[in-house]
């Protein structure tokens, strides 16, 4: 028929040459764009628009306290019109900052498990700023949720970026802003949030079981002694102390034993041990030599006329010569006593049993810069009786919380929980643990990240009643005005002796909880009655969700009365002891890797700007790859399933590439000098193995 | 037809460089204005109405100057990027409403612990070994259950208080 038009026209042929350009250009330019390139989150980033009350639309005034202050706009601006200039003159209590408004139109919608980078220019004559964040809880509404980290002084125009964690579930949208809380003035302009989620990679584990429940491994070397004391030390060796070891006979040959474990090699050091600190109570200083405290003066008599005694004695063990210095005498004897560092390096210990075998009342307080403890006049006290390793965890305002796991017998008077205030020497009381008689050899953990101020306590029981163990965990956020115990997950149920299974309420005491870098607590071992039947059980907690994951590998060896379980600098999980009421102490070590070890490549710190990390400072590492996120770990110093020390600090990060710098938080309650376990995790959600950084 | 390609995408490019310099180069100046311009920029300053928190109002005068602030920290000369911040400490968990209780009198009595505090029967065995003050509940055998337990040729230390030695020779469940 009709000849065909040519098949295209010329425009044709431009429009289409155009199209496939475009596609071509945005195709390869899509999977290049940086995660920074995102859309820009925030409302009235520059603090351009005003709103009828002459305020940034969009933002507010928040703050409280009585500092005098002053919000103004100021012309001095990074971009465009204006910036916000916030002044504390008379700064004291309280804080101020320019906050984006909580509301579903100016708020930043976010999505939980995303992570997002938050950047803002700004200057500021004080070092005393904060990057904070709150989250809209779909539940709870809005929330406190983080603090980044400092903004240094600077009076240039200067970009701060840092990413936030991974956002919690049931959480829809975050606002943020910058604190100021120290006299001075803080200018800020150009905020910017985009999303920076990172791509997991879809790697797949071929490790069979183990890439759920992780793998035991009982090593084929025994203890070289009866491990009842551990801590791990800033050179990665483990401190394994005996004393007597539960041993009378040993305590009359005056044989005291000490170990150093390399988990490196399997070798053990013997230490020689000046006085029986088995029943001590041990902490590391901001040196990373440990205090170790009081101890074994003397075990019962037969016809009930003195039961155990407590040592006044105490030492310091520094791990560069492996041996014991002794320092002042304690106040008192102490035969199972608390120990916690405080945010100036000081310690404190309470509890115990004195030389009289009865309660011991004194608060003792070690004093880091004298290196030695205070007399009892120069202390604060309460002549409060806390019982026997009562767990007394820092919380971060310097208060501790007695979070009612203690060892044998019943829990104190009252409600069982408590927070003592040091300085003024008043306790107040917490509600809401169940069972708080049976809180016997539970074991309380501050959860991952100690940010979050949440302690879970596990389990327990009653030596003197002895009932089945339970499996009941108490949950309580010390960010609530009032805290309050709450109803946590049960423990998931194991098997005991000949593989029957547990039944109605069983659980256990004797349980060890262990804080894992991937940020969930791994809880292993137990037993259901007074230094009998194991119980064979390990589950993996998760923070993030508050549910138990049953069904972990459990520990072959019976892990009950004397055994404890720590972190490995290397991502391990190390567990020692058992001493069963027979008289018999099981000496095998046994090393947990957990499912992450099975799931691909461990990232890479390949450099460290410095390992003296100050206060409030961002400190740059280098690795091989995308991270997710990274924290510090305070080494375990642990026995009779209580290391009331033991946290997980998360390390907001500011990204750039493979340069990434680790924001600390400036509040030394939150992480208490010291060394720690830096590591980071990828984003596979496997950790590194850690590098060790002291901190203030 | 790779002529072309490359052609179309350098003009692509070159169409995108020339989009983004416009776009930036029609971004709002930076206000620049340096430092030290002594009062001006108090001036400028527009000091905002105060929250609704209670607060100092506005009888708090904004810094002078930006070279003299009014910050009295420590050594502001060196108050450069290594100057510490103060511990940035939230004020959670007051318990308002809660009483505190106060310190006790130094007690002049011992607070009594029993011997047993370990939950062990010192009447019988060593030290090292724990026959329970209390059997777990259902125990009706004790024998039984010490011998279920590992428990071997446990003696009487003290006095016979659970009756484990019927026959009086020392030996506890050796019948
Ligand atoms: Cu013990």
């Amino acid at each position: 028929m009709n000849r065909s038009r040519p098949l295209m026209s010329r425009s044709n042929r431009l429009h289409i040459a155009q199209f496939l350009v475009l596609t071509l250009v945005l195709f390869l330019a899509l999977p290049d764009r940086p995660a920074s390139a995102g859309a820009n989150l925030i409302a009235n980033p520059g603090l351009e628009s005003l709103a009828a009350d002459g305020f940034p639309v969009c933002w507010e005034q928040s703050g409280w306290g009585a500092n005098g202050h002053t919000f103004a706009l100021s012309t001095d601006a990074h971009s465009g019109a204006r910036s916000m200039s916030v002044t504390l003159t008379t700064a004291g209590q309280g804080d101020r900052k320019a906050m984006m408004l909580e509301d579903t139109s100016c708020a930043p919608n976010v999505t939980p498990g995303h992570q997002y980078d938050l950047s803002a220019w700004y200057k500021t004559t004080t070092a005393n700023t904060v990057m904070t964040v709150f989250r809209h809880d779909v539940a709870q509404g809005w929330v406190y949720w983080t603090d980044l980290a400092t903004l240094p002084v600077t009076t240039t125009w200067t970009k701060r970026t840092v990413r936030t964690p991974q956002i919690p579930a049931n959480t829809d949208q975050i606002v943020w802003g910058v604190t100021i809380y120290g006299n001075g003035t803080l200018k800020t302009d150009d905020y910017t949030m985009v999303d920076a989620t990172q791509t997991v990679p879809d790697e797949s584990c071929s490790a069979g079981d183990k890439c759920v429940k992780g793998d035991w491994q009982v090593m084929p070397f025994q203890s070289s002694v009866r491990a009842i004391h551990a801590v791990v030390l800033r050179n990665g060796n483990v401190l394994l102390i005996a004393g007597s070891g539960n041993d009378p006979a040993a305590f009359a040959a005056k044989t005291f034993t000490t170990a150093i474990y390399k988990p490196g090699t399997g070798q053990f050091t013997a230490v020689p041990t000046p006085e029986d600190l088995f029943c001590s109570g041990h902490v590391q200083l901001k040196d990373g030599r440990v205090l170790v405290m009081g101890g074994n003066k003397d075990y019962p008599a037969a016809d009930g006329s003195h039961g155990y005694k407590g040592l006044k004695n105490s030492y310091i063990f520094d791990p560069a010569t492996s041996a014991y210095t002794r320092v002042n005498d304690m106040t008192a004897g102490s035969w199972y006593p608390s120990a916690t560092v405080l945010g100036n390096g000081d310690v404190i210990s309470l509890g115990g049993l004195g030389e009289d075998s009865h309660g011991m009342v004194a608060t003792q307080y070690f004093n880091s810069a004298q290196q030695r403890w205070l007399g009892l006049n120069e202390a604060n006290q309460t002549w409060n009786f806390w019982g026997l390793y009562p767990s007394m965890i820092l919380m971060q305002d310097g208060r501790l919380f007695y979070t009612g796991s203690h060892v044998f017998g019943n829990g104190t008077p009252g409600s069982g929980a408590s927070i003592y205030d040091y300085p003024t020497s008043t306790i107040t009381p917490v509600p809401g643990l169940r069972k708080k008689d049976e809180r016997d050899q539970s074991m309380s953990v501050l959860l991952p990240p100690a940010q979050d101020q949440k302690v879970l306590t596990m389990g327990g029981g009653n030596i003197e009643t002895n009932p089945d163990a339970h499996r009941l965990t108490d949950l309580i956020d010390l960010k609530q005005a009032s805290p309050a115990y709450t109803a946590g997950p049960q423990i998931p149920q194991g098997t005991m002796t000949g593989g029957v299974a547990q039944t109605g309420d069983q659980g256990k005491m004797y349980v060890s909880a262990v804080l894992l870098p991937d940020g969930k607590v791994f809880e292993t071992g137990g037993a259901l009655h007074n230094r009998a039947d194991p119980v064979y059980e390990a589950s993996m907690y998760d923070p993030a969700t508050n549910t138990f994951t049953a069904g972990m590998a459990t520990d072959p060896v019976p892990r009950g009365y004397h055994s404890s379980a720590f972190l490995l600098p290397d991502g391990r999980v190390m567990a020692v002891g058992d001493n069963p009421g027979n008289g018999t102490f099981d000496k095998r070590v046994s090393v947990y890797s957990p499912p992450y070890l099975f799931k691909g490549a461990r990232p890479q710190i390949t450099g460290l700007s410095t390992p003296n990390w100050a206060y409030g400072s961002s400190n740059t590492i280098t690795v091989d790859g995308p991270i997710l996120k990274a924290e510090l770990i305070r080494p375990a110093a642990v026995t009779h399933s209580s290391d009331p020390n033991q946290r997980f600090v998360d390390l907001p990060m500011t990204v750039n590439g493979n340069s990434i710098s680790l924001n600390l938080t400036s509040n030394p309650n939150l992480a208490p000098p010291g060394w720690y376990m830096l590591f980071v995790v990828g984003t596979n959600g496997v950790p590194s193995v850690a590098k060790w950084v002291k901190v203030g | 037809m790779t002529r072309t390609r490359i052609a179309a995408l350098s003009l692509a490019a070159a169409a995108l460089v020339s989009g983004a310099t416009w776009a930036l180069t029609t971004r709002p100046a930076p206000a620049t204005f340096g430092e030290g311009r002594g009062t001006t920029e108090v001036a400028a300053q527009q000091t905002l109405p105060a929250g609704p928190s209670p607060v100092v109002p506005s009888s708090v005068a904004p810094p002078a100057t930006e070279k003299a602030p009014a910050v009295t920290e420590k050594a502001p000369g060196k108050a450069g990027k290594h100057a510490t911040p103060a511990p940035f400490v939230q004020t959670f968990a007051a318990q308002p409403g809660v009483t505190r209780q106060k310190a006790k009198r130094k007690p002049t009595a011992p607070v009594k612990v029993a011997p047993t505090v370990d939950g062990c029967d010192r009447n019988y065995g060593t030290v090292a070994q724990c026959i329970p003050v209390r059997f777990p509940e259902g125990v009706t055998d004790k024998c039984a259950w010490l011998r279920d337990h590992g428990y071997q040729a446990v003696k009487v230390a003290a006095k016979d208080r659970q009756g484990l030695d019927p026959d009086h020779n020392g030996v506890i469940c050796d019948r």
